[in-house]
């Protein structure tokens, strides 16, 4: 065990962060630094993937110019400290299907994939579909990266609010749906379950562990076989998920020997109120670069509302009062209508702009910093909100990936490529060799001319 | 007593008859819509299509079903005697057909699991640290064979049956383990921990007890699995002391059996709150927590009254269920409802006579019963403007159990723009107009534009964009087509309809068993609806015919190894 724990510690001390650099006051700590040089490529490489809903507004949201000299738009102007490092994608098909549009671009987005039958009704429309056919992108890449992490990845939302596949993007598998968390303090909980113990506590905690979860596992498979294979899936499912929680027991007990605690996030009055959207993204947005700073985890989301969302964009000034959906199912004429939802785009650019700083601002022990070796997708369920349309849905890539991605462009796609493609390439960005994903007949190989 | 098939009356019969063509199947769009259009390429809506009325007894499929956050909660309370545990950071669970409790949906990761084992240790701990009240045996010899009587107790409880011999010794493994490494109090705190975060705890896996004698391709369940079936179907938890009783002496055999138990636990408090789950997510409350209205348009429309709002819909379906006419006729036309002076002036009524929350008689003119309070109106009522389309669609879709289609794809779908000199119905007439609209339109906006005497956050008008509100309304394709002035108009008309018991009652049957009903559901649907308006719609009646049907009493054969 000791050998494997002290693997873990070098693993763990990877990243260094700037003092004063995330909003949860890591402090620096020298101790944090490895006690020697690493080779070069050593750093490991992260994923991230930021959703937010009910389509763009395309005029205001694609960049004019050239593949490498562009202007950003309205909507990305927040981005434009970090130009150099995004790659705006567009013309691709977000490709769906099953249940209505806004159900199955969600489902799709993230999995290439169809969603099955199901008993889904209600939303907007009415389309019966359930869980998609499907792994999404950053599952198949935390499968071949995630391995050695206290989480195999993070799953974080901001009202989402909605437990059916409205409010699902990421899946393990087909009909495996990951929940994200919309408590950033149970997520700080997950992240730093173990802050404060000992040495010898945290090996008698994880001894006490280990002898629980391996009985559960023991009454997991009596049970099973008494029953028929549906219901065995089932608890194979729990089995699965209980050895992925043991595995991962002794990086778990890293945190607080080798990662600073940022302490416990400060929660608004309420985790529902319209009003709080913005602090609790803010606050899962710092988790989020704790976590792959501190190398908790490798591949992360982050859910913004959800497919169909409701949020009140109170804040903005002037302030838009109509809830995101039904302003964003006025007509293009509808000009003030277009310009709330362009603002609304905005701001979500802002908060993407916002992860990107805090990304910027942690340095790698090899000097880089951790946005260098991110790779983050900002993608959107729909193109076009008013019609439920997925051609030219709007994807920003951020992050050099480790130098896998050239940055500062702007690509223009003709003829509806298939969005599958681009995961394609994000996958392989991510230095999974795959040629195809998703549904093979949405996919033709990798999204020529971006990596 | 309860009539099983050959004891339906050819009234009743024939009535449940038509209503099936209609409740199981999909509502047709003008010419040609049957069925809809697909998006996408999609399945066709879970609705199944009318099929021969029960020609064959078939309890049809048993996903295993997980305890939803709810039920979980509860069972800590009475297995612990406590709210005990951090249970609110269970993830919600997932909600298909309008419930949380849909076992084909449920889904499994990292993040439920762990809270799951988290919780568990939790409970050891809690355990552990009160061995006087939860092993009492541990105040004169803490050893294994108290450990052992332990196990016994509180594993036949938490996993709602006695433990086998082999489960004794891997608990006990346990046990000793623990107890090797921290003490009997450690040995206590990892078996609880154990039996928490096992299956037999999280799930309600049914083996059976092997092939009915009374229903081929079909499994019996054992007694203690029928109580487990009873206890979260009536309260939502594990059984009593006195269901255990029942189960260990054979008197869980028959149906009566199994209605007698189910009348002894409905005069139980615990029957309230599955009573008042189902209704809540029925009509959607629970959309209610975070509603937001524009604050320009309804400034009236606070979280406060929002909250005011929940609690007079659950207030009442309490009262009319528990001590009151007990019908769904009333919950669809009670002229009361309850509340405080502030929401009795929302509706304009005299505040309750001795203040706080109290009765609040409506007249039954502007308002009487569900469809005509504020927590059903500002759910289904937009941001700033009413909702005829989705009001209309909650009648179509949760009380007549049509599946309107969606709209087609590539279409701009919009409310209209407001317009201080139109009504909304006015705007509203692109549906009727364009052809595209008004196939499915005519189905819904008809019976949704009888509640435009409501404003989106439910407050009674009698004139809009200068003109006076029209709230007639017209209901076709039923067995109460007609027209009608207003929603308790409308909801007299619904309280009459045969088909509307029936779909309350196929509501009832997805919530109840946790699933879609299926075409090999025919006769346990049939038992269920039938009994349902031989007892006048009586709710509680419903609930005890809940556990009189195939699909409540047996599994599949099929479905076991």
């Amino acid at each position: 065990m000791s050998h494997f724990l002290d693997d873990r510690r070098k693993m763990s001390r990877r990243t260094v962060l700037r003092a004063g650099a995330i909003s949860l006051a890591l402090p620096f700590l020298d101790v944090m630094r490895p006690r020697r040089a690493r080779a070069a490529g050593a750093v490991p490489k992260r994923f991230v993937v930021m959703f937010t809903p009910n389509g763009t507004i395309h005029p205001s949201w694609v960049p004019s110019g050239t593949e490498t000299t562009f202007t950003l738009s309205p909507i990305l102007a927040p981005l434009a400290a970090h130009q150099s490092e995004l790659v705006v994608v567009d013309g691709l098909y977000q490709q769906g299907g099953g249940g209505d549009g806004h159900q199955n671009g969600i489902g799709g987005m993230l999995t290439g994939q169809m969603l099955n039958p199901g008993p889904f009704q209600g939303g907007a429309n009415i389309g019966a579909a359930g869980w998609a056919n499907g792994i999404s992108v950053d599952q198949e890449i935390a499968a071949h990266i995630g391995g050695s992490t206290a989480l195999p990845s993070l799953e974080l939302g901001v009202q989402v609010g909605s437990a059916d596949d409205w409010g699902r993007m990421i899946y393990g598998g087909a009909n495996q749906p990951l929940i994200p968390e919309e408590n950033p303090a149970l997520a700080y909980q997950r992240l730093f379950a173990t802050r404060g113990a000992s040495p010898e506590q945290l090996v008698a905690l994880r001894a006490r562990k280990k002898s629980i979860l391996d009985a559960v596992q023991e009454q997991l498979r009596a049970v099973s076989t008494r029953l028929g294979a549906s219901d065995r899936a089932r608890l194979d499912q729990h089995a699965a998920a209980l050895r992925d929680i043991e595995t991962r027991l002794d990086a778990q007990a890293m945190p607080s020997m080798s990662c600073a605690d940022p302490g416990g996030p400060v929660l608004p009055a309420s985790l529902t109120d319209n009003d709080n959207f913005p602090a609790i993204g803010k606050l899962q947005m710092d988790l989020l670069a704790v976590a792959l700073a501190c190398d908790l985890t490798r591949v992360a989301s982050l859910m913004w509302s959800r497919s169909v969302s409701m949020t009140r964009f109170t804040w903005l000034s002037p302030a838009v009062l109509d809830p995101h959906h039904d302003l964003s199912h006025k007509p293009d004429s509808d000009t003030a209508s277009q310009d709330k939802l362009t603002r609304i785009n905005t701001w979500y650019a802002a908060q993407f702009a916002y992860l990107l700083d805090r990304l910027a601002d942690a340095q790698e022990t090899d000097g880089t910093r951790l946005l260098d070796n991110t790779l983050l997708m900002w993608s959107n369920e729909l193109g076009k909100g008013n019609t439920h349309s997925r051609q030219s849905a709007p994807y920003v890539l951020a992050g050099r990936a480790g130098g896998a991605l050239r940055t500062g462009r702007f690509l223009t796609y003709t003829g509806d490529p298939p969005h599958n493609n681009l995961l394609v390439s994000l996958l392989q960005a991510m230095d999974v060799s795959i040629a195809r994903f998703g549904k093979d007949d949405w996919c033709t190989g990798p999204l020529s001319g971006l990596l | 007593m309860w009539t099983t098939s050959p004891g339906r009356s050819w009234a009743v019969q024939a009535a449940a008859l038509a209503s099936w063509m209609m409740v199981l199947g999909l509502g047709a769009c003008g010419s040609g819509g049957t069925g809809g259009p697909k998006a996408d390429g999609g399945e066709p809506p879970v609705t199944s299509s009318a099929g021969p009325l029960c020609a064959t007894r078939d309890p049809g499929p048993s996903p295993l079903r997980r305890l939803t956050a709810g039920e979980y909660a509860r069972t800590v309370h009475d297995l612990l005697g406590g709210d005990l545990l951090d249970v609110s950071r269970l993830p919600p669970g997932e909600r298909a057909l309008g419930f949380d409790n849909n076992a084909d949906v449920i889904s499994t990761s990292d993040l439920l699991v762990g809270a799951y084992e988290d919780l568990a240790e939790q409970a050891g701990d809690v355990v552990a640290g009160n061995l006087a009240t939860y092993v009492p045996c541990a105040m004169s010899s803490p050893d294994a064979a108290c450990a052992a009587r332990f196990v016994t107790d509180f594993g036949g409880r938490a996993w709602r049956r006695p433990l086998d011999a082999s489960e004794q010794a891997a608990l006990a493994s346990v046990f000793a383990d623990g107890a090797t490494a921290g003490g009997f109090a450690e040995g206590i705190a990892r078996v609880t921990a154990v039996m928490m975060a096992s299956p037999q705890f999280l799930y309600r896996a049914e083996p059976g007890a092997g092939a009915s004698a009374d229903l081929s391709g079909a499994v019996a369940l054992t007694p203690y699995e029928l109580a487990t079936r009873l206890s979260y179907l009536i309260w939502g938890t594990m059984p009593d002391g006195a269901l255990f009783d029942a189960a260990a002496s054979g008197r869980l055999a028959t149906q009566a059996d199994l209605a007698r138990e189910a009348r002894r636990m409905l005069g139980d408090v615990r029957a309230h709150a599955v009573v008042s789950t189902f209704h809540a997510q029925w009509l959607g409350l629970d959309k209610l927590q975070g509603l937001g209205k524009d604050a320009v348009v309804y400034p009236l429309f606070t979280p406060a009254l929002a909250d005011a709002f929940a609690a007079e819909t659950n207030r009442f379906v309490d009262e009319v269920v528990w001590n009151r006419e007990g019908t769904l006729a009333a919950l669809l036309t009670a002229p009361y409802t309850f509340g405080d002076a502030t929401l009795a002036a929302f509706y304009g009524l005299a505040a309750p006579a001795g203040g706080g929350v109290g009765l609040l008689p409506t007249g039954g003119t502007q308002r009487a019963g569900l469809l005509t309070q504020g927590a059903f109106l500002s759910v289904y009522g937009k941001a700033n403007q009413s909702d005829p389309v989705h009001r209309g669609r909650f009648v179509r879709e949760r009380l007549f159990c049509t599946t309107p289609p969606p709209p087609p794809q590539n279409i701009i779908i919009r409310p209209p723009d407001l317009d201080p000199r139109l009504t909304t119905r006015q705007r509203f007439d692109q549906h009727t107009s364009d052809p595209a609209c008004s196939g499915c339109h005519q189905l819904l906006d008809p019976i949704g534009f009888g509640f435009e005497h409501y404003d989106g956050m439910g407050r009674w008008r009698d004139m809009e964009g200068g003109q006076p509100v029209d709230g007639s309304g017209t209901v076709t394709g039923t067995d109460v087509d007609g027209d009608f002035d207003g929603a308790v108009q409308l909801a007299g008309k619904l309280a009459q309809s045969t088909e509307v018991q029936v779909c309350y009652a196929t509501q009832w049957f997805r919530f109840g068993y946790g699933r879609g009903e299926t075409d090999a559901d025919a006769c346990s649907l049939h038992d269920l609806a039938t009994a349902f308006v031989t007892a006048k719609g009586d709710v509680r009646e419903l609930v005890v015919a809940l556990t009189q049907t195939d699909a409540f009493r047996y599994r599949r054969a099929g479905d076991l190894p």
